[in-house]
């Protein structure tokens, strides 16, 4: 079985689909997204698809339903690295991916959320506990 | 022609793979190639999504100077009661957003469907280089 990686960078969840999507792992994804969310606090998701040479309507619809669902739990989704081919052939479906953000590449995807990062205070994420150091030095 | 059994979600990922490598191997575009892979692929889903399971024929053909691929999609369910209304954006009878026939139609240049009244249904696709 077929799993993808869905891996942790500071504030951020990176996935890279590197695999054929069929319709049940697509989904087991989207599940693994959300709880991967939850479980690290996560402030955007970036979606690497350059390896897929096909996205149809129903891997189209997963995409688009992950990063609404990632959006209630206060989570930005990034979609990077479509092929012109795929994005056309969406086009000519009359598919479009709402609540999707999108970048060129996995490269702009990280500045589009580095720059809406900078807005985030560092007591929202915390990654090490300063609150005892501080105590210390606020003693001597 | 060339036959893929649809049964299950696997057989969807067989069937626009072998479309993709016929295209390949008959000369298609990038942008041709994956026209028709999603095409297949959205049929494909619907023989055994809507239709229990059925299969793919499919095959390179050859008129005057065009080349083209051609598919055969045959599922043994219910068929479809109004052709014209299930080619319609949006429709779907289960929870899908109906997307799938009327998408896979824009994406070939040929496009034929025939439900008969007793069940079944049989979609064929043309798809010029």
């Amino acid at each position: 079985m077929n799993t993808i990686p869905v891996l942790k960078l500071g504030p951020i969840l990176l996935v890279s689909i590197q695999t054929e999507l069929h319709d049940s792992l697509a989904i087991e994804l989207q599940d693994t997204i959300l709880y991967k969310i939850r479980q690290t606090n996560a402030k955007a998701v970036l979606i690497d698809i350059t390896a897929m040479d096909i996205v149809d309507s129903f891997i189209a619809r997963i995409l688009s339903e992950t990063a609404q669902m990632a959006g209630v739990m206060d989570t930005q989704v990034v979609l990077v690295g479509m092929r012109p081919a795929v994005t056309m052939t969406l086009v000519d479906m009359g598919m479009s991916l709402p609540g999707v953000q999108t970048a060129i590449d996995m490269e702009s995807g990280l500045f589009k959320l580095g720059y809406e990062l900078h807005n985030i205070r560092h007591d929202q994420y915390t990654r090490h506990e300063p609150a005892l150091m501080e105590q210390g030095n606020a003693e001597s | 022609m060339q036959k893929v059994e649809i049964r299950n979600e696997h057989d969807v990922v067989l069937a626009r793979t072998a479309a993709r490598e016929i295209a390949t191997l008959e000369g298609f575009s990038v942008m041709t190639k994956t026209r028709i892979a999603t095409a297949v692929s959205e049929l494909a889903r619907n023989v055994f999504l809507h239709g229990g399971g059925g299969f793919m024929e499919y095959d390179a053909i050859r008129l005057d100077n065009k080349v083209g691929v051609k598919c055969i999609f045959v599922d043994y369910g219910p068929g479809i009661p109004d052709i014209d209304v299930a080619m319609l954006d949006g429709f779907s009878s289960i929870a899908t957003l109906g997307h799938g026939l009327p998408g896979a139609r824009r994406l070939v240049d040929e496009f034929d469907i025939k439900s008969d009244k007793g069940g079944g249904l049989r979609i064929e696709i043309i798809k010029w280089s």
